[in-house]
């Protein structure tokens, strides 16, 4: 009897502990949806259970949603429960299902053995009790289990707050580094000057542990408006991004609004700048006025102590509460010799009013810090695209266009590619060949897109030719081809004489309406990349609709000596490509018809060897219904860039 | 001033000086096709096929059988409109005030001012048309209503668009089709260059789902996506794009190029005759005086043939549709319906 009692003790302890950290989440947590009546169903079913765990998990949603079905086997539980501490989840629980009616019963249990029972009625009563419990509650606080006394206290608190006082002053006034939550409570509930500095002495004391003040904080949830200049100060020793600081704000959303804020303002103007990082993201949490930001933003400008991570953050809660009202806040921190907080200042100040912004950032696009440089081009995407910086974009941000730091060097193409204008299309193809020339990185693809923006489609050839395409091709299609990919090992005429004027090519319709079979006179065409990537779109190529079909190709490429490159090209799911390098196969590669339609295109690499002066390159090409692209790309032999020497010539010229 | 409204002034001062009872080669039009011109018959037909239309109006206002009333009743008010006539004047003017009526009156009773046939799979085809139709006739018509008619319809067709930017069978924004999407675009079109507040975000992604119903390799249209393209979905997107400002897009002419090649069934018959050559011969006609001059001749000339004595034509969808389509494509080289000019 007496190692059970223990146990039951033991688990007690333990499970209070999980349904106080259980019960606080929901104090704090939102308003939650009803559950489905299929949990309710699976939560009566749960208080079947053997295990205490399941049934105490069933209890605690039945009780919230106070489901009157359950309380017959609930006051089964209450009665026939395998522990002390379950049956005393049982009384609660019945408690919030059925208020008054439980108050003989938790009378009762409020005389019981078991403290977990005893603590059990002392929570009934304040769920239901009103005052009429005082006399067990009096009693209750000469309680033998300190912990029944802590209870006790807080519920007597609650109701008695100055007559509680000297009670719980003797229950805190000693050990003040592990009071117990109810104490805290009853501390709070009391929230008198002396309650309220023996919390103070609490929360400042040298060893106090996180958890303790943690759970200070939670118990203001039950303080009133006299407690919070208290629970602001306590709050802002917090990060804004740390549980006690959501906690604190919470409650202090809920307290007197004008007592808030003139606490708030003490605060602002406070000697000691100690709170100043996190008050400010308090004050943008909690009351996110104009009359406190214009306290916070007129009195802090002033202050040559304010350390740089305060300034930081009254920024963020300023631009939180009317970004345009405190542009002047913001612009007086641009000149901040603190790196971080001269980007910060440039991202707060162009969430106001932006037309004047590129002549205002003219020097921090040319900032010594990059995470200025980045925060200035990042923020100028805002600018409306009437304003213009004088003197045009590129000579505006020619500084970090060079930049060694890759996250400026692409801020600074990606804001040229949105925000320039045609005209800088040939000045800015000129600065970024360079980055065009690498052989595959995110750079190069970054300023392409950027060219291709600021050039149109018209200049998409240009681009791709800067980045090794080839861009200068002459087309002749379409040749018969089928399912199959039969046509590919057809010899057609160009393949006999490539510099014929005409073809003569069967075709045929395969789109519906009837028969269209027809003959076809075949010309070569000229063709320039359709995008940046140098992708010439063969099919769009062709004189009539195609769904097979094989075409040729060719290009020409004048070399400054003999030498040999990386050709690199394409291959998509379901297309074939043969490739003649002045008169002789270089490379042959078939996709399989087995292809999946849809499956990633193949890039495939193979050495060529260039004579010097030019190189007739001519391709055969075909498609069995799939994308039909063409793209060719010569590289350096060895080195990752684009291969040197070359110009590219159309065949004939 | 936008050039919306340059067109709409020259319509309503040609039409305030009781323009309607002109002969439509009498005048010049802005916007002249080099060679393609409407020949004597041509115009007899419409003349002979408007007739028939006027005389077979249904008491309270619509036209048709009954089946696809407001369709019917869209495309009768507009083959009116094509040859100049205008509302409450002349010798169709209380034809047409009283398919407004009609129209406007549909639009009081439909659930929020939705025009078409509600839970038919045809009804946000009605809803379209009907829009199409007021936003031409706003201007012209006196009627107090139509004005808010179209606003509430306009409002109805913004919120039905689905994810991917297009529309299908009802009003409600879930899934989409080509012929569907274009029915929309164009009447949203309309309805904007009328004067009607349309987002050109709703329109930007229009144009992205109907290029992405495009076959890249044949250039032809596919119901909803690339699959499977066809001639009848290739004219009602590239119709559909050049509305919205694309006529340059790479898919226009690559379109353009599929509805070349078609082969000659296009201008004989087929399922979707009549709906087929209604954007085929726009969109030719938007293209370049070669592309039309190379397709008009051919498509009137067949349907000058299918014209039925009483002035009616009747090609699968009944007297009234048949009749009025013919007429507007026919039509074209009027250039008095807004949305016909260049």
């Amino acid at each position: 009897m007496r190692l059970g009692f223990s146990i039951y003790w033991f688990l007690g302890g333990a499970w209070i502990l999980l349904f106080s950290v259980l019960s606080c989440f929901s104090l704090f947590a939102e308003q939650a949806d009803r559950p489905s009546d299929l949990q309710f169903h699976r939560w009566t079913k749960q208080l079947s259970s053997k295990d205490w765990i399941l049934q105490a998990e069933a209890m605690q949603g039945l009780g919230r949603w106070k489901v009157e079905s359950a309380v017959p086997e609930i006051s089964r539980i209450l009665r026939d429960g395998g522990s002390p501490w379950v049956r005393g989840r049982a009384m609660v629980t019945l408690g919030q299902i059925k208020g008054r009616e439980m108050l003989d019963f938790a009378n009762q249990a409020s005389m019981d053995e078991s403290p977990l029972l005893r603590m059990a009625a002392l929570e009934t009563f304040e769920l239901v009790g009103e005052n009429n419990a005082s006399p067990v509650v009096k009693k209750l606080l000469q309680d033998s289990d300190v912990r029944v006394q802590a209870m006790a206290a807080a519920l007597y608190a609650s109701q008695f707050p100055e007559e509680a006082w000297p009670v719980v002053d003797r229950l805190t006034i000693s050990n003040q580094t592990s009071i117990s939550k109810n104490l805290l409570r009853a501390l709070a509930h009391i929230s008198s000057d002396a309650s309220l500095k023996r919390l103070e002495n609490i929360f400042e004391a040298a060893d106090v542990d996180g958890q303790q003040r943690r759970d200070l904080i939670e118990a203001m949830s039950v303080a009133d408006d006299r407690a919070i200049p208290f629970l602001a100060r306590v709050t802002a020793h917090y990060d804004s991004q740390t549980r006690e600081f959501r906690v604190g704000q919470d409650i202090l959303s809920s307290l007197g609004k004008e007592t808030v804020s003139k606490t708030f303002q003490a605060m602002l103007v406070d000697e000691s700048t100690l709170l100043f990082e996190n008050l400010a993201s308090l004050v943008a949490a909690v009351q996110p006025t104009p009359k406190l930001g214009d306290l916070l933003a007129g009195s802090w400008i002033l202050r040559k102590d304010l350390p740089q991570e305060a300034a930081r953050s009254g920024m963020v809660a300023l631009s939180r509460i009317a970004p345009a009202r405190y542009k002047s806040f913001f612009s007086h921190y641009l000149e901040s010799e603190d790196p971080e907080t001269r980007a910060l200042a440039v991202r707060c100040r162009s969430l106001g009013s932006v037309a004047d912004l590129f002549e205002i950032y003219r020097r921090h696009v040319q900032d010594e810090d990059f995470r200025v440089v980045q925060a200035t081009l990042q923020s100028l995407q805002r600018v409306p695209f009437q304003f213009r910086p004088t003197g045009g974009l590129l000579n505006y941000l020619t500084q970090p266009l060079r930049s060694p730091n890759k996250e400026v060097l692409h801020s600074a193409i990606k804001l040229l590619g949105h925000r320039g204008v045609p005209e800088e299309f040939e000045p800015s193809l000129e600065i970024l060949k360079p980055l065009l020339a690498l052989e595959d990185t995110e750079t190069r693809e970054v300023a392409a897109d950027a060219l291709s923006r600021l050039g149109g489609y018209e200049r998409f050839g240009e681009v791709a030719k800067a980045q090794g395409y080839i861009g200068n091709w002459k087309i002749v299609g379409p040749f018969l081809n089928n399912r199959s990919n039969k046509g590919f090992e057809t010899i057609y005429k160009p393949e006999e004489d490539l510099n014929a004027e005409k073809y003569e090519a069967e075709y045929r319709w395969d789109f519906g309406g009837g028969n269209g079979n027809r003959t076809l006179e075949l010309t070569w065409g000229d063709a320039v990349p359709q995008d940046v990537t140098g992708a010439i779109h063969v099919a769009a190529q062709m004189p009539v609709p195609i769904k097979y079909a094989v075409a040729y190709a060719k290009s020409v490429i004048e070399s400054d000596s003999d030498r040999t490159v990386r050709a690199v090209f394409k291959l998509n799911s379901r297309m074939a490509q043969k490739l003649w390098l002045n008169g002789e196969v270089a490379i042959d590669t078939v996709q399989s018809p087995s292809v999946h339609h849809h499956s990633e295109s193949t890039v495939v690499v193979r050495k060529l060897s260039l004579k010097k002066g030019k190189n007739l390159i001519f391709v055969k090409t075909s498609t069995f219904e799939g994308p039909w692209w063409l793209t060719l790309r010569l590289l350096h032999e060895k080195e990752k860039k684009m291969a040197p020497g070359l110009t590219q010539v159309f065949p004939g010229s | 001033m936008k050039f919306w409204r340059n067109k709409r002034v020259w319509f309503s001062c040609l039409l305030a000086v009781g323009f309607s009872s002109l002969e439509a080669e009498e005048v010049a039009p802005v916007q002249r096709v080099a060679k393609a011109r409407l020949t004597p018959e041509v115009h007899s037909a419409i003349n002979k096929g408007l007739e028939f239309l006027s005389k077979t109006q249904n008491s309270d206002g619509s036209f048709g059988e009954q089946r696809h009333p407001v369709a019917d009743t869209s495309v009768c008010l507009m083959a009116f409109m094509l040859q100049g006539h205008v509302p409450s004047r002349g010798t169709y003017g209380r034809n047409m005030d009283r398919a407004i009526a009609y129209l406007i009156n549909v639009g009081k009773k439909g659930h929020k001012g939705y025009l078409g046939t509600p839970r038919h799979h045809g009804g946000m085809y009605e809803h379209g048309l009907a829009i199409l139709a007021l936003s031409e006739a706003w201007g012209q018509s006196l009627n107090p209503d139509l004005k808010n008619t179209l606003k509430r319809a306009v409002d109805i067709t913004i919120h039905s668009q689905n994810g991917q930017g297009g529309w299908r069978y009802n009003p409600e924004p879930r899934d989409a089709d080509l012929s569907m999407t274009v029915m929309q675009t164009v009447a949203l079109n309309s309805a904007k260059e009328s004067g009607i507040s349309v987002p050109d975000e709703t329109l930007k992604k229009a144009v992205e789902y109907v290029i992405y119903c495009q076959d890249k390799n044949s250039g032809g249209f596919g119901y909803n996506g690339p699959n499977g393209p066809g001639f009848a979905r290739t004219c009602a997107g590239v119709m559909s794009l050049i509305m919205c400002g694309q006529r340059n897009h790479p898919a226009v002419k690559r379109g353009i190029r599929f509805m070349h090649a078609y082969p000659e069934q296009k201008f004989s018959g087929g399922s979707h005759f009549l709906y087929a050559n209604y954007y085929a011969v726009q969109c030719m006609y938007q293209s370049s005086a070669a592309d039309f001059n190379s397709y008009y001749p051919q498509v009137s000339n067949a349907l000058l043939a299918k014209q039925r004595e009483n002035g009616s034509w009747s090609i699968k969808e009944g007297e009234a549709y048949s009749t009025s389509m013919a007429i507007l494509i026919m039509g074209v080289p009027y250039r008095f319906l807004p949305i016909y000019q260049r």
